[in-house]
């Protein structure tokens, strides 16, 4: 699988063109809708053939007729995929290379693409200023142009408030979909959290794609540096060396936590980390769906 | 401390350049974009200050460089207190024994006494290392001779020291004149009142029979007075305290006191402590058997040339044909080896004679000037004497430090410690890198 590097990638200024690629990168291997599997609705029963998964059987239909019969499953080829993006300040880091928003754009749109080009229907929910923008979740070739050519005008700013946008995202799903937020999850932890659970006993699927880059995973800065929060304004002065072994167990207990909340309560969790190449995370994203 | 290149501190002006260059790249704290401050730890204050204290250390420690080079380059020489006492110093007193200072002091104290008190602390001088030779004379410029000598074989700095109650007459400037420039000429002048009384005490005469007549003189400015005061000792038992004894028998006593009474008017033999001890024997008198027995050849070299300087006194020699006295030997009174002059059976008058005679070759024959009041005044005092006497100037103490010899190298250590300790500061303030740098494989 040839796979482009996440920084040709984010150079490539048409975000369709850079969809494509991505979804180029990680169709193999991908034979149907990465967005099935088992979240499908029971069609019919049909006599049991060589090959069948076993699973599907249904035994008690054995117990009762003494013959074997599979279950079929109708799939929901017009799935619906909203994706949540987050626009806020802190996704616009780092400043050199390809920052946490226009990889979290890459992703969004190479998404967009699989979902739409695979008969599913996506949509965007976002949040700019203190205002939500959002995409309906639909079909076909010219609503994924208007969807990526939405996603191309979105610029971080400010901050976002990811409960409301989660909650907002899921009530615009008509029916059981896939919510799949896109963030750095560093604001409103709890609000977040429940939010992602409340939509998840909706009957939705829901799926947490944490955004990270390289320098505030490793910080490794060095010499005095005035850090200063792309959200809030606020500064701090210290020795960054000095602070990295702080720093670095704190994000740990962060990403840990927020692992193991998801896997708790039945969320799909994977981090990606910008210097990774989109297609190659995404791809191991979307296998991981098969396993259930 | 003394610079012995003391234009190098034009150098010191380079200490603008570390200053300057510290103003203008003074390390700012760069400001870096950050998603959170959540995972930041609180450590603000300190880091801030650390980098500043950091620049502060890295200015003084380059400032320091400089000074200590232009220090080392300025040669600095240590006048410390040992160097001061440096055992290359040679330290010269003369003492003035002459007669005016037996006068007393205004604290009742001889002048010769305070005298000898001062330069028993000069001697023991700053250091124990110190080169101190003390010279006594009577003749001042004698003595300033003879201690010029002694310098002139020492090596390193040297001192030349007068302890004098400087009498007008004494001292001359001629006689400084003729150091070496390098020689400190320093004075220490006794003061004695003007118009005191002056005592003195002059030889005492035995007569015999256990009698010693005692003069006191009393000097004046307008006159002198002689009081005799009889004491009833053996001159024989007695330690002589006068330079001359004249022993007699009570016949011959008168012509005794008659033959010192002359001799007083000549010359006035004045007691001395280190003064050589002579007594004239006339015929009668009763010791004269026994101490003749018990005599001895002269043995010392002023008892010849006493011996020589009275047969050839003009006086002496006109009324004796040369030998005055019997052959002089020299015999113990009182336990102190003494010259004796054995006076034949002969005319009194060569009796007299030979008294003075013994009388003004004993003393110095200016004794009376010796005795005039009038000395010379502080200032004109300090005009003789060399100016660099006063103070050590810093050309004295340049001269007087060894050709070469500095203080420098300890300066240029002090520099090299000091750029290693700069380079150790400026490594620790390690510049900041860009995060992308730091991105991984």
């Amino acid at each position: 699988m040839n796979v482009l590097d996440s920084s040709v990638v984010a150079a490539i200024d048409d975000l369709e063109l850079a969809a494509r690629l991505v979804v180029e990168g990680l169709r193999s291997g991908l034979h149907r809708s990465p967005f099935h599997g088992f979240s499908t609705e029971f069609s019919q029963h049909r006599p049991y053939q060589t090959g069948d998964d076993f699973r599907h059987l249904d035994w008690k239909l054995l117990a009762r007729t003494d013959r074997l019969y599979s279950r079929q499953f109708r799939e929901t080829t017009n799935m619906s995929v909203m994706i949540v993006l987050d626009s806020s300040r802190s996704m616009d880091f780092p400043n050199g290379g390809i920052s946490k928003f226009r990889y979290g754009s890459i992703l969004s749109a190479a998404l967009a693409y699989l979902a739409v080009n695979g008969g599913d229907r996506a949509g965007l929910m976002t949040m700019a200023g203190r205002q939500l923008r959002f995409v309906p979740a639909r079909g076909g070739r010219s609503h994924l142009r208007a969807l990526l050519a939405q996603i191309e005008r979105l610029s971080p700013d400010r901050t976002w408030e990811p409960a409301r946008t989660i909650g907002r995202a899921a009530d615009l799903l008509k029916r059981r979909g896939l919510v799949l937020v896109i963030s750095d999850f560093y604001d409103a932890e709890d609000e977040t959290l429940r939010e992602l659970k409340r939509v998840r006993h909706r009957g939705h699927d829901v799926a947490m794609l944490h955004v990270m880059s390289r320098p505030e995973l490793t910080f490794s800065f060095r010499g005095a540096r005035e850090f200063e929060d792309l959200e809030t304004g606020g500064t701090r002065m210290l020795d960054a060396p000095r602070a990295a072994a702080d720093y670095r167990a704190a994000m740990e207990t962060f990403l840990d936590r927020w692992a193991r909340s998801a896997r708790r309560d039945g969320i799909e969790y994977a981090r990606m980390v910008t210097d990774e190449p989109p297609a190659r995370a995404l791809r191991a994203f979307l296998l991981s769906r098969r396993t259930p | 401390m003394i610079f012995q290149n003391p234009w190098a501190w034009i150098g010191a002006a380079a200490i603008a350049v570390p200053i300057l260059v510290h103003l203008l790249t003074r390390q700012r704290v760069d400001r870096t974009p950050f998603p959170t401050l959540r995972f930041l730890p609180v450590l603000p204050l300190a880091t801030a200050r650390r980098h500043r204290l950091t620049d502060l250390a890295l200015l003084a420690v380059r400032c320091g460089v400089l000074l200590a080079a232009t220090w080392a380059l300025a040669q600095p020489y240590l006048v410390a207190a040992a160097r001061r006492g440096d055992p290359a110093t040679a330290r010269a007193i003369v003492l003035d024994t002459s007669a005016s200072m037996s006068r007393l002091t205004g604290s009742g104290v001889r002048a010769l006494d305070e005298a000898r008190a001062r330069v028993a602390s000069l001697e023991r001088g700053p250091r124990r290392s110190d080169a101190t030779t003390t010279v006594e004379s009577a003749r001042l410029a004698l003595g300033v001779a003879g201690a010029s000598a002694w310098l002139d074989r020492a090596a390193g700095r040297r001192e030349l020291v007068v302890v004098s109650d400087f009498q007008r007459g004494a001292l001359g400037p001629g006689e400084l004149t003729g150091l070496a420039p390098d020689i400190t000429v320093r004075t220490v002048k006794i003061d004695v009142p003007e118009a005191s009384a002056s005592k003195a005490e002059a030889t005492a005469v035995s007569v015999g029979g256990g009698t010693t007549l005692v003069p006191t003189l009393q000097l004046l400015p307008d006159r002198t007075d002689v009081r005799w005061t009889a004491t009833a000792v053996s001159v024989m038992t007695r330690p002589p305290e006068t330079s001359i004894q004249i022993l007699a028998n009570p016949a011959e006593r008168p012509y005794a006191r008659a033959a010192l009474q002359s001799a007083w008017r000549s010359a006035i033999p004045l007691s001395h402590a280190l003064a050589p001890a002579i007594a004239i024997v006339f015929p009668g008198a009763p010791e004269r058997a026994a101490l003749r027995s018990a005599g001895r050849d002269l043995d010392q070299r002023w008892m010849f040339d006493l011996v020589a300087s009275i047969r050839r006194d003009q006086v002496v020699a006109r009324l004796t044909d040369g030998r005055p006295f019997a052959a002089p030997v020299v015999a113990m009174v009182a336990n102190t080896p003494t010259l004796l002059l054995l006076l034949d059976p002969a005319d009194r008058v060569v009796h007299a004679a030979v008294i003075a005679a013994a009388a003004r070759n004993l003393v110095a024959p200016d004794a009376v000037e010796e005795l005039e009041p009038d000395s010379i005044s502080p200032g004109e005092l300090a005009r003789w004497t060399d100016p660099r006497s006063r103070s050590a100037s810093a050309d004295a103490r340049r001269r007087a430090i060894p050709p070469d010899a500095s203080d420098g190298r300890w300066f240029w250590g002090l520099a090299l410690l000091l750029i290693g300790v700069e380079a150790f500061v400026r490594r620790r303030r390690r510049p900041a890198v860009e995060p992308s740098d730091e991105r991984a494989a």
